[in-house]
């Protein structure tokens, strides 16, 4: 028998059985086991957002050298640390006895109406500065990577709680069949919380975020086995959905149903990563294959490959969010400037500026952003103090800083060109409407339609959400 | 055979593989015509006399030394209790043992705020929950108290809770459901019957988890009982043991007992997104990638994606119940992870191999290969397809040689004939689609 006839004389074949169920309702919040009354009824209010692209700039990047331009710490720069300031901080590395101030290097870019203004680091994401709401009283209480990322992804520092985009998954399932609802794109080097940030932690874990691969089968597990033909693969999978059939009950379904999904992710996942079938000015738009600065030594934000990485994974992230995927989470590292701070930023800022910028016109092209919601966060900034670690005869970095930093939020339901909170003169104290992590998340939540204080789960003897036992929705930033 | 008076017979029991043999036992036989035995200077004074019967410990345990002597095996163990024998102390009450005891001073402890190990906050004292300090005459405040009370014959708590675990496992049986509100509900009375006399009779049998277990395999509901085989409950196998299944089916698994965690090869681009140990710490090879899940190493930042894939939730979270997940990407992992396809093809082997030994038909094959992954015999439909199916597998795979050389390299032992070798890639294939049938993942 040939591989012809043989798939001839399956009845149907996988690729109709695959059709037949995926053209029928969508995974949903059906799937999430033992909720309570109050989050069976999600979503809570109508939603604005259905789709989230999350950049997550690992380490903390400097908000006083970025997004939050403060001339009296550059007028006032080299003068000793104010007491009252440093005092009661504390610090991963400065010396408080000695740290000087340290003013930005870096100029500011004229101002949008609303006051939105980034470093000349980031010229393109100024040309698109009026989509954005940018909150610069950020605050945090964790001043350590680990926990700090953690706080921000899970709204706990400590880590086994599940993640933003797994709190979406599970309060409000999966709009694709073909593709997770939660992926995950890495550029750069690692990321200090790793798995802990997009973990599931207490939830099932199909709500975890799936890791793409750079290279080779985005997914694990994509390639059949060395041996096994798209023939035998297929009639595996016809076979398993046949006996499956043969019982009853839930169990049947869902087995039936994963590999119907699992036969549609072997085809899904490889076109949404493949880009070329996209239009090459675009794509040279997002800063796929430009040319890079020449001098990478001592960066600590990755290597040659770091730009096309993150262009392509923004790039990605449109891709899926057209496709329906809830939440997709880029992340790239390492913001974290301890030293040579200035050459570190350029760089960095070489990778994200122009792969964001465009990506925030491609999505308002495509009528996207209106309902995708697009973060770029850090988990904490970094200290008005250049770092004058023990040992060290020059500060060219800082220290971790969480009593301020800046995040920019843009589509979704946001306003648009808003500026929200502010720090004080130095970029030391998040003084005007102070925004915690736990409002951040609220916010987010709210914009997908969920009430907070409603989406809970209950784990050992008590509900459990991703707010903790906080969180108010910051309704000035909404549209 | 003749025997005269005085002949002796020796007869060696033993049970060989291919490359072990145990030997379970060895006895002679001298015959006579009189009433009693003879005595013979190789053996002990107090020769087995058949009419007193094995269960005589006075008689075995001359016949127990003397054959502790000569089977060099049994010497070796001889030589341990001989140790043991000189460390034992005359005395025993002069043993000493490591016991619980409430220091004079106590170290203060503090809330860290909102679980922070860097925000030390306000001091707590020492003592237990008011419930529990009046369950407890409201004079203990310490553990050596609680822990007593803990193991209390009037309230065996610790073996009901065990007995619940076990039962919640083995059935799927969920004894207690949270409520709102702090409360628990029992959905279930005759459940409830079911664990107390569980708990009574495991905390009598001192203790042991297989009494435990044995007990509530045998037993459900008002105390029927019932065979084993119609206990066959729906939940899913933990991923550590999913694993542990096809290790074991495949006759990979590594038994060891101990020992320190493996480090598993970590899957290429898997964990270059998180700052990860698990790259720089050598991993596991030869054997010991056949540990038991219990022994893979689990790294924080980047796990062993099957184990995330099938349930392990992170390891600082205490799951009294794991929570069930189905998803497209545990049938991606069963249906092509290289790790699983490998397992796969040896279970296969292991079985095809017992076969051709024991002059199997098609059907027998088929009915041990589905006891051993799904607990079961196929039922009548399933073995009409599955028979319909090999019959396919079997053409298709002796029309395509060349595919059959790639199913089968890397296998331990493969056929030398092409009708064998086809034979045995369709057996592979037809026992993957058993391994990826919903039966195969329920315990």
């Amino acid at each position: 028998m040939d591989r012809r006839n043989f798939l001839s004389r399956m009845s149907g074949g996988a690729t109709m059985l695959a059709m037949t169920h995926l053209l029928g309702a969508a995974r949903g919040a059906e799937d999430r086991q033992d909720p309570l009354p109050g989050s069976t009824s999600l979503p809570h209010h109508t939603p604005k957002a259905k789709n989230c692209i999350f950049i997550y700039l690992v380490g903390g990047a400097s908000h006083i050298d970025l997004f939050d331009p403060k001339p009296e710490l550059t007028r006032r720069h080299g003068e000793d640390a104010p007491a009252s300031l440093v005092d009661d901080q504390r610090f991963a590395f400065a010396e408080k006895n000695s740290a000087k101030l340290m003013g930005s290097r870096f100029r500011f870019q004229r101002p949008t109406a609303g006051g939105l203004t980034f470093s000349e680091l980031l010229p393109r994401l100024q040309g698109v500065a009026d989509r954005f709401v940018q909150i610069r009283s950020m605050h945090t209480y964790a001043f350590n990577h680990h926990p700090s990322e953690l706080l921000l992804n899970t709204g706990s520092a400590n880590f086994g709680r599940p993640s933003l985009g797994s709190w979406l998954s599970y309060g409000l399932g999966n709009e694709t069949q073909e593709l997770p609802a939660f992926a995950v794109l890495t550029a750069g080097v690692a990321s200090t919380a790793g798995a802990g940030s997009w973990g599931s932690g207490f939830l099932p874990t199909n709500h975890a975020g799936l890791v793409l691969r750079k290279r080779r089968d985005p997914l694990l597990n994509l390639a059949r086995p060395i041996g096994v033909c798209p023939t035998i693969q297929s009639r595996t999978i016809e076979e398993v959905c046949e006996l499956a059939r043969l019982q009853e009950g839930e169990s049947a379904e869902a087995a039936i149903r994963n590999y119907e999904q699992a036969f549609a992710l072997q085809r899904s996942m490889p076109e949404v990563v493949d880009l070329l079938g996209e239009d090459a000015r675009l794509l040279s738009d997002y800063g796929y294959e430009r040319p890079v600065s020449n001098d990478l030594r001592g960066w600590e934000g990755g290597s040659e490959r770091t730009f096309d990485d993150f262009a392509r994974n923004c790039m990605i992230a449109r891709r899926m969010v057209e496709r329906g995927v809830r939440f997709v989470n880029l992340y790239h590292a390492t913001w974290d400037h301890h030293q040579k701070l200035e050459k570190n930023l350029r760089l960095n800022c070489e990778v994200i500026d122009q792969p964001i910028a465009t990506l925030i016109r491609d999505l308002e092209h495509r009528g996207l952003l209106d309902e995708t919601l697009v973060v770029v966060a850090t988990e904490f900034g970094r200290t008005p103090l250049g770092e004058n670690k023990l040992g060290t005869t020059f500060a060219s970095g800082r220290d971790h800083h969480p009593r301020a930093f800046s995040v920019l939020m843009a589509g979704g339901g946001l306003k648009r060109d808003f500026v929200l909170g502010g720090t004080d003169e130095l970029g030391w104290n998040a003084t005007e409407s102070p925004v915690d992590v736990h409002d951040f998340h609220a916010t987010l939540l709210h914009l997908f339609g969920i009430d907070h204080l409603r989406l809970t789960v209950r784990v050992a003897g008590r509900e459990m959400r991703l707010t903790d036992t906080a969180g108010h929705v910051i309704h000035e930033i909404l549209a | 055979m003749e025997l005269e008076p005085g002949d002796r017979l020796h007869f060696s029991l033993g049970q060989s593989g291919d490359d072990w043999m145990l030997t379970m036992g060895r006895f002679q036989i001298s015959t006579t015509n009189s009433d009693l035995p003879l005595v013979d200077a190789d053996l002990p004074s107090q020769p087995w006399n058949s009419q007193q019967g094995p269960s005589s410990g006075a008689s075995q345990d001359p016949l127990f030394e003397y054959y502790l002597l000569r089977d060099p095996h049994d010497q070796q163990l001889a030589d341990s209790i001989e140790t043991f024998r000189k460390l034992a102390p005359d005395d025993p009450a002069s043993i000493m043992a490591m016991v619980v005891r409430e220091s004079e001073t106590r170290r203060a402890t503090r809330v860290m705020e909102r679980g922070d190990y860097e925000s030390p906050g306000e001091v707590v004292e020492a003592r237990l929950p008011s419930w529990l300090s009046r369950e407890l005459g409201g004079e203990a405040n310490n553990r050596a108290e609680f822990a007593r009370w803990l193991f209390a014959e009037a309230k065996p708590i610790v073996a009901r809770v065990l007995a619940a675990r076990v039962v919640q496992r083995l059935q799927g049986d969920v004894v207690l459901r949270p409520e709102a509100g702090n409360s628990w509900v029992a959905p279930d009375e005759a459940l409830q019957r079911q664990v107390n006399r569980l708990a009574i009779r495991f905390a009598e049998s001192e203790w042991s988890f297989k009494h435990l277990v044995r007990d509530a395999v045998l037993s459900r509901g008002d105390s029927h009982l019932v065979t084993p085989h119609e206990h066959r409950a729906a939940r899913q196998l933990e991923s550590e043991m999913i694993r542990d299944t096809l290790l074991a089916q495949s006759g990979l698994l590594h038994r060891s007992i101990g020992g320190r965690s493996v480090v598993m090869p970590q899957p290429l681009g898997r964990s270059e997104g998180a700052f990860s140990r698990a790259e720089v710490l050598p991993t596991a090879a030869g054997k010991e990638l056949y540990v038991r899940g219990l022994y893979v190493w689990w790294q924080r930042t980047s796990p062993m994606p099957f184990l995330v894939q099938f349930g392990t939730p992170a390891t600082n979270q205490c799951e009294t119940i794991r929570l069930e997940t189905r998803t497209a990407e545990q049938a991606l992992s069963l249906l092509n992870d290289p790790m699983v396809y490998d397992h796969i093809r040896h279970i296969a082997l292991n079985h095809w191999r017992s076969g051709h030994q024991e002059s199997w038909s098609d059907q027998r094959l088929l009915e041990e290969t589905s006891l051993s992954l799904l607990g079961r015999d196929p039922t009548s439909d399933e073995a009409e397809r599955l028979e319909a199916l090999l019959t396919e597998l079997r053409a298709f795979y002796l029309a395509n040689p060349e595919l059959v050389d790639d199913i089968l390299t890397g296998v331990l032992w493969t056929p030398d004939s092409v009708q064998d070798r086809s034979d045995l890639a369709a057996w592979i294939m037809l026992t993957r689609v058993l391994v990826n049938t919903p039966d195969f993942l329920k315990l």
